[in-house]
């Protein structure tokens, strides 16, 4: 089994020059096909049917294009085993893309028989971490490819929590053969709700388990941080990706945008953002070489 | 724009205007409509319910092309709201220029080969219906036949608009190489330029904008006078607007 | 391993459970953090509803929300969101207390032709959402 473990570990290096990449949304279509040097895209598996996939991303994957599978409702964080037929669909669309990894969060979306239709945060308990690994296990044994797991935003915490999140996720990634797609939005928010410094929780993270990175805006609502991917990235998730990009260099770096599209101009300016906080990370990096943390 | 730089060197789409685009897929309700639509994305006309077109008052900008500028110009001289159709009917010799530029490039058949191919169609037809009756078949039965299928035939062969091969290979390669835009214009017309929305609308038909938030224009341009108009009607012939 | 299983079950069905009715929250929750997330998620509901019936915003206009909402309390938020079906409910509520206009009457045909009910939920023919209006909701369900 040693050699799946390795054969993992490589693909996840192959990973390491993604570039910069953008979640494909119909509605960005033709400018995501117009976007000079785009290193990727990440393709939600729940919007996508096998018997009808989107032309215009076939014809990008036909180019060439990497592509990232994420999913949105396996529930890793739940209490069930994830479903084998989700599982099923996620595998099937990476095998007929050609994706080299799969993504899914660090969430629960379903107990009880109810369906929340939205991430929700699981207890940061020892017993709930054994249920989670246990989990993410049975997945990768499902998956054709490497698994990455999100770390989530959430406007509300559980009580009783015996680690931070940034223990959590280190703890998790550490007991599974999973990569880390860290999406920096989503900290900075949960770090903005609850008071604590983004860029400490980060020092603790296992970059070098770093497959991809998620970038998305947000606004203020009623005093609390929201992660919409409905509005232009903020200074504050700029400066963590900055920040992380000081640590390590990226495999990958994508722009989640789902709703109030932009015109093209401004989606462009967003991606040129992100590239800008990309380069001042990796220029204070070059300046910081005790800091370096080299990839497995 | 990489839309152009995309185009194949085959066959010369890329300096093909939208207009252009609409008449080689449908003919001239199709250059119409994707003007149309470019002056309503402008803001310079607007569609009402029924499939009535107004001016804007006041409006910014103006026609980026001679044809947009004709059907401009018939819907703000009219006295009251126009009908697509009218709109249609009045810019028609507009297009020609168009439709001069497409036969220049071997995309369109000429006069002559029209004519050329009617008359060999119809020929063909009587030549077939008086071998049957030489051989001894009913006379008004083989008629009966020779022009059921005369008709058939020439349905089909109108559905094509007079298109080339070149024709037929450059409308493919068109629908090939868009499908990005289509995509866009189908889910967030409203982020599209003009013209950009103008080809789309040129290459797949008005129905890509039926179910967003252009709606009223997709619907008010759907039946496309001259052209099968409803899906399942147009064969091989690039397709009818029904995406 | 199954013990940890079932406590964590019984945690998050009344973690979700209370989220969806609005309360009352688990003793010990962090409640300001709790009714945010209701918030945020019958919030979201509206907002998809709107998007896959833009008619019936239009039509009601001020009244869509409080409409809205009142369909979502009555049914309960735990009903599996699904915005094309709270939409079809509004709409069919709206035509049977009078006259509707076209625009909202075509959506109601459409979507009619399009789905059909199966063990009380509404599905797309074939298994396939048809328009883009109607994949919308999909979507963006997991996001804010």
């Amino acid at each position: 089994m040693r050699w799946m473990w390795r054969l993992r570990r490589l693909r996840v290096r192959m990973m390491k020059t993604l570039g910069l990449g953008i979640g494909w949304r119909p509605e960005l279509a033709l400018a995501i096909e117009r976007r000079a040097g785009l290193g990727f895209v990440e393709v939600t598996a729940e919007n996508i049917r096998l018997d009808n996939i989107p032309p215009a991303l076939t014809r990008m994957v036909g180019r060439g294009v990497p592509v990232i599978v994420h999913g949105l409702s396996l529930s890793l964080g739940g209490a069930e085993r994830p479903d084998p037929r989700r599982l099923d669909h996620l595998a099937r669309v990476a095998e007929r893309l050609g994706a080299r990894l799969v993504s899914e969060h660090l969430a629960f979306v379903r107990a009880g028989g109810d369906e929340a239709g939205h991430l929700l945060p699981v207890p940061r308990t020892r017993e709930a971490l054994e249920v989670i690994v246990d989990n993410v296990a049975w997945a990768k044994r499902i998956l054709p490819v490497p698994l990455a797991l999100e770390n989530i935003a959430t406007l509300v915490e559980w009580p009783g929590a015996e680690m931070d999140e940034a223990s959590f996720l280190a703890e998790l990634l550490g007991r599974t053969d999973a990569g880390l797609l860290f999406d920096v939005s989503n900290m900075y928010a949960n770090a903005r709700n609850s008071g604590w410094d983004p860029g400490l929780a980060l020092a603790r993270l296992p970059l070098e388990r770093l497959a991809y990175v998620h970038v998305a805006g947000g606004t203020m609502r009623d005093d609390l941080y929201h992660d919409t991917h409905a509005h232009p990235i903020g200074a504050g998730p700029l400066a963590l990706l900055e920040d992380l990009c000081s640590r390590i260099e990226p495999p990958g770096v994508m722009l989640e945008r789902d709703d109030a599209f932009p015109p093209e101009s401004e989606l462009e300016a967003e991606l040129d953002a992100i590239e800008l906080a990309i380069t001042r990370g990796s220029a204070r990096r070059g300046r910081r070489p005790e800091l370096m943390v080299r990839q497995a | 724009m990489v839309i152009e730089s995309q185009a194949s060197a085959v066959f010369p789409t890329a300096g093909l205007t939208p207009a252009e685009v609409g008449y080689l897929a449908e003919g001239a309700p199709r250059a119409i409509g994707a003007s149309l639509t470019a002056l309503a994305q402008m803001g310079l006309i607007e569609f009402r319910a029924g499939g009535k077109v107004v001016d804007v008052k006041g409006a910014r900008g103006s026609p980026m092309d001679p044809i947009q500028q004709s059907v401009f110009d018939v819907v703000s001289r009219a006295e009251r709201p126009s009908s697509v159709e009218d709109i249609r009917s009045a810019a028609e010799p507009a297009t020609e220029p168009n439709r001069d530029r497409l036969r220049g490039l071997g995309l369109l058949l000429g006069e002559r080969a029209l004519l050329s191919w009617r008359v060999g169609i119809s020929s063909a037809a009587l030549t077939a219906a008086l071998l049957l009756i030489l051989n001894g078949a009913p006379p008004f039965q083989s008629l009966l036949l020779a022009v059921n299928l005369l008709a058939i035939v020439l349905v089909i062969f109108e559905s094509r608009q007079g298109r080339t091969l070149h024709g037929d290979a450059a409308l493919r390669q068109l629908r090939d190489e868009h499908v990005a835009l289509r995509t866009s214009a189908e889910h967030a017309p409203t982020l599209l330029k003009p013209n950009e929305l103008a080809r789309a609308v040129a290459i797949y038909g008005p129905a890509i904008l039926e179910e967003g938030p252009l709606s009223l224009v997709g619907k008010s341009l759907k039946r496309e006078k001259g052209s099968c108009g409803a899906c399942g009607g147009c064969g091989g012939c690039g397709g009818c607007g029904c995406g | 391993m199954e013990k940890a299983r079932r406590r964590l079950a019984s945690m998050e069905a009344e973690f979700i459970r209370s989220l969806l009715a609005g309360g009352p929250y688990p003793a010990g929750s962090d409640l300001r953090g709790m009714q945010a997330t209701s918030q945020l998620l019958r919030s979201k509901r509206l907002r998809h509803l709107a998007k896959a019936w833009p008619e019936l915003a239009q039509i009601l206009g001020n009244a869509f929300r409080e409409r809205a909402i009142e369909l979502l309390d009555s049914n309960g938020l735990r009903q599996p969101a699904h915005a094309v079906q709270d939409g079809l409910t509004l709409a069919l509520e709206l035509r049977a207390e009078g006259p509707i206009p076209d625009g909202l009457r075509l959506r109601l045909l459409t979507v009619q032709l399009r789905y059909r009910w199966q063990r009380g939920r509404l599905q797309p023919l074939d298994g396939r959402t048809c328009g883009s209006r109607d994949a919308w909701w999909s979507r963006s369900a997991f996001r804010d």
